[in-house]
């Protein structure tokens, strides 16, 4: 800077000045001496009051630009003493902006007598720089001409600094508010980056910056700006690669350098690096976080291609900008991480085979997904707004309800339910159910994911039923082997007794010559031959029986006559054993469809029960009678009777016999299963009563009877229908309905044949090819639907009307059996009258 | 010669009968008399005394097992010769327990019962 022209110019404008105020003046001679009197007087006031003035104030004579004086503060403000600074020009003081500022001062001024504040800086001697204001005063001393400037200096260096502080504030808030508005909006963390360091550098006013993210030693940058000049910073870098860096980010320090050329912080490698990049200043602020022992998570670097000084301020406001753009980033990144949740568990809720819902506090649907509406057959939208009974079955509301209960206090639980479909039908569902809360604690709604077990439920019923049956079936097997055991024991005693005797009756003859003896042994080995046969017979009998042997060879006959022989065979065994029988029978004739053999055996066995049981001298008696539609037929006595514990158990073959170790009658107790067993075939009923011990017994077989309307019915049809007797096939495996129907059809003429399963009745169909096929649907072998099927799709036979029984009469199984092959669905029982009507119109 | 005195217990009649007819042909034999049913037994071994006892175990009312557990208690010099026609071979081993001297099991030989009568008779 060249001082002394400076000097000259600040001289030559205080004449300008000067000159123009000489001219506008003019002041008369009087005045001016009283005037000059009176400045006179003021001029040591004034002098004092200049040199304590805390404003510095200098003078300088606008004639010579000499300065004329000056007071300390003026050396306190510049740092030189009052004799340095009268050798040299204030000019000196300012540095090439004050000289300017000051040009442009001196043309605002304009000859008023006080000038404009300016503001400028003046150099301290020591080198530093001081704010001043500058206001100067003209003053004129002799004949009214200005002569002499007065300049007052004030330092206003504090007021700036405030001044600079507000501002620079002002700018950071300025800047943050700019990057938080621009973050607010951002969600992805790549774009984040983007932006941020876009804006920052931009803010910055920098030809480079990026942010790195920092996990553990690696620094990654996911994108970075800079000026097209430069290369892109994006990558991986490992921190320990650089040593330097990596200390100062770890201890959380900012790291900068104004000139990579000049700075001592790093080595020639490493400065290199840097020039390589263009990266000549530089300012890096790491992010650290978790307190104490945080650690960096974060690096915002600012860089630019030539030399730069980093001020405290943008230092400040870049560490600011790091902090929320880290927190941008976190955000963002978690936000990704609930929305990739969500999409997974949304993937889950919408495709899953399981069901859920959503119910609200009031407990109606607010959400389904796919998977809960298939499993009810509904579609997602018809669930939502429903309350939770219409999924519930009718009888598991209650237990529904419990739960609801609980789940309105909070509680979560797991349990099995029925469900109800739209189609009314119920499934088996295994629920999870959640009580939803809101902020405040109380319930808010429910979440239920449920999951249909109905086949796992039919499974484990299917074998608990089949584990059930198969435990029954072991105790029916092992008492039935038990009985067996008892009953060959009873057999034995009673084969022996008579073989005894008969063995002694050898033995006796061998012995005896008296003729009437021997008759008399004879008479007895004779009677205990007759006890073995008849043994043997009801062995065999039995036997028969229950193996499904016997075959009824029924007729019509009339009870009372078939009751008469019974009696009449009877009338002398009881009279031998001095017990009385009584016979009340009926006059007017009862007729029955029976096998008129086997009927009388039942009586037979009855009345030798009452034989064997009643004391000498007792009574017995027959009686038969017609009630309704049924024959009664009665057998009591007064014997010896029969224990309660007893009864249950009298008709069961080898149960019977467990107690009869007591009983010495001879005999196996099986007479009373026999007449059950022919009854039952007669389609009948047999029942046993006794007071009690030594009270009496009674006995009553209920038959059906030919009533005689189906007897006119049968005269009616043959004497009207002269058409030739219909062939008829019945194929039922209940034996007392097929009997019964038998009986009716039998009535009407027709001849008929009885299968007992599936098979058997096909080979039936086969070999008679019968008109009319009356056939059972649940049968053994092969079902109602499977025969009809066959005998439809057989050539030979598919012109046969085929009937189906069964004991349901829903139209569906109507559907059922027309869809099979039948003709006609009949539902048991099947009276007489529609039996005809269904036969006249086929024949 | 002292005769036996034998009495018979067994509800089958017929074979009672012949016993009977049996046993009375024996010249060393007499049968005091024939019970029906164990408490007929009991009576009359109280009333007769018998040396031999021809015992059933099947009978009315009180079966021979509980007449043999009756006798033990009395103290008696009575023999009991089991003639029963029982299909459980436990009964006769109870029987033997219970002190009857034999069993026999119907069909029984007539001759070896009489056998059995005599052995221990003198």
């Amino acid at each position: 800077m060249d001082i002394s022209n400076g000097c000259t110019q600040f001289t030559d404008y205080h004449r300008i000045l000067h000159e123009n105020i000489s001219d506008g003046e003019q002041i008369e001679e009087a005045e001016r001496a009283k005037a000059e009197k009176a400045q006179q007087k003021n001029e040591g006031m004034y002098r004092e009051l200049v040199e304590f003035s805390p404003a510095g104030i200098y003078e300088v004579d606008l004639g010579t630009g000499e300065l004329l004086s000056l007071n300390d503060a003026v050396c306190n403000l510049s740092g030189y003493s009052r004799e340095e600074l009268l050798k040299m020009s204030p000019y000196e003081l300012l540095d090439e902006d004050g000289r300017l500022k000051l040009k442009i001062w001196h043309n605002q001024w304009k000859g008023e007598k006080v000038s404009p504040l300016m503001e400028c800086r003046i150099r301290h001697k020591n080198g530093h720089y001081v704010d001043i204001q500058i206001q100067g005063y003209y003053i004129s001393r002799e004949c009214g001409k200005i002569s002499r400037l007065v300049v007052m200096l004030i330092d206003i260096s504090a007021r700036k600094m405030a001044e600079k502080v507000l501002r620079e504030n002002e700018e950071r808030q300025a800047c943050l508010l700019k990057f938080s508005d621009i973050l607010r909006s951002l969600s992805d963390p790549v774009e984040i980056h983007a932006t941020v360091t876009c804006t920052a550098m931009d803010h910055f006013k920098s030809d480079r910056c990026y942010y790195c993210e920092i996990e553990d030693d690696k620094a990654i940058i996911r994108k970075d700006s800079f000026t097209s000049n430069l290369k892109s910073m994006v990558g991986v870098y490992t921190l320990s690669a650089l040593p330097v860096q990596k200390s100062l980010i770890e201890a959380g320090q900012s790291f900068s350098f104004s000139d990579v050329h000049t700075t001592e912080i790093m080595g020639d490698e490493l400065r290199e690096m840097y020039i390589q990049q263009k990266i000549i200043s530089y300012l890096d602020i790491p992010v650290v976080k978790g307190g104490k022992d945080g650690k960096a998570v974060g690096l915002l670097c600012i860089a630019q291609s030539t030399p730069r000084n980093w001020t405290g301020a943008e230092v400040q406001c870049a560490m600011e900008v790091a902090e929320r753009t880290w927190a941008a980033v976190e955000r963002a990144k978690s936000e990704e991480a609930l929305r990739a949740n969500e999409a997974k568990y949304r993937k889950l809720f919408d495709t899953s085979n399981d069901g859920f819902w959503w119910a609200d506090q009031h407990g109606f649907i607010t959400e389904a997904s796919e998977g809960a509406a298939k499993m009810l057959g509904y579609s997602p939208n018809e669930l939502v707004g429903k309350f939770w009974t219409n999924f519930v079955d009718d009888t598991w509301l209650d237990k529904g309800y419990e739960i609801w209960k609980a789940r309105k206090a909070g509680q979560s639980n797991r349990y099995e339910i029925k469900l109800k479909k739209k189609d009314g039908s119920s499934i088996w569902a295994k629920v999870s159910g959640a009580s939803l809360l809101n902020e405040n604690g109380t319930y808010d709604g429910t979440l239920a994911a449920f999951t249909d077990i109905t086949a796992q439920k039919a499974m484990e019923e299917e074998l608990s039923k089949s584990e059930k049956k198969a435990l029954a079936l072991v105790a029916q097997l092992e008492k039935a082997d038990k009985n067996k055991n008892e009953f060959i024991s009873v057999l034995s005693h009673e084969l022996r007794n008579p073989l005894a005797a008969i063995l002694a009756g050898m033995e006796v003859l061998d012995i005896t010559k008296d003729a009437r003896q021997k008759s008399k042994v004879k008479e007895i080995m004779n009677r205990q031959t007759n006890q073995l046969c008849k043994l043997v017979d009801d062995l065999l009998e039995l036997t028969r029986i229950n193996q499904n042997m016997i075959k009824l060879k029924r007729k019509i006959i009339d009870l009372n006559e078939a009751i008469k022989g019974v009696i009449e065979d009877f009338e002398y065994e009881f009279e031998m054993n001095g017990i009385e029988l009584e016979a009340k029978i009926q006059t007017e004739q009862i007729m029955l469809y029976a096998d008129p053999v086997r009927l009388t055996q039942a009586v037979g066995n009855l009345l030798n029960n009452a034989l064997k049981f009643t004391h000498k001298g007792g009574k017995a008696c027959l009686m038969l009678q017609q009630e309704n539609e049924d024959a009664v037929i009665l057998v009591q006595d007064n014997g010896i009777g029969i224990a309660p514990q007893n009864l249950p158990h009298l008709f069961t073959p080898f149960m019977q016999v467990n107690t009869s170790l007591e009983r010495s009658t001879g005999g196996l107790g099986l007479g009373l299963s026999i007449v059950k067993n022919v009854v039952g075939l007669h389609g009948g009923t047999v029942c046993a009563h006794s007071e009690g011990l030594e009270m009496g017994a009674s006995f009553s077989i209920r038959l059906p009877i030919v009533t005689d309307s189906t007897y006119r019915v049968e005269k009616q049809i043959t004497s009207h229908n002269h058409q030739k007797n219909l062939n008829v096939l019945i194929i039922e495996d209940n034996r007392d309905f097929a009997e019964m129907l038998c009986t009716m059809l039998s009535t009407l003429d027709c001849c008929v044949t009885i299968a007992y399963d599936g098979e058997e009745g096909l080979r039936a169909a086969r070999e008679n090819k019968p008109d009319v096929i009356f056939c059972d649907i649940g049968l053994p072998l092969r079902n109602g639907y499977d025969v009809a099927a066959s005998i439809k799709q057989d050539i030979a036979l598919k012109d046969i009307y085929l009937i189906a029984l069964s004991g349901y009469a829903y139209e569906k199984d109507q559907e059922l059996a027309l869809k099979a092959g039948f003709d006609k669905h009949l539902a048991k029982p099947v009276d007489i009258a529609i039996l005809k009507e269904v036969l006249k119109n086929n024949g | 010669m002292l005769k036996k005195r034998v009495l018979i217990s067994d509800n089958y009649k017929d074979f009672v009968h012949l016993l009977v007819v049996f046993l009375s042909k024996q010249p060393d034999i007499e049968i005091i008399g024939v019970a029906y049913n164990g408490n007929q037994v009991l009576t009359m071994i109280e009333q007769t005394n018998p040396d031999i006892l021809l015992l059933d175990l099947i009978m009315p009312e009180m079966d021979g097992l509980e007449v043999l557990r009756k006798i033990h208690g009395m103290c008696l010099n009575l023999r009991v010769l089991v003639v029963s026609a029982i299909g459980k071979e436990e009964m006769c081993e109870m029987a033997l327990e219970l002190g009857a001297e034999r069993c026999f099991l119907k069909p029984a030989n007539l001759n070896e019962i009489l056998q059995s009568i005599r052995n221990k008779a003198c």
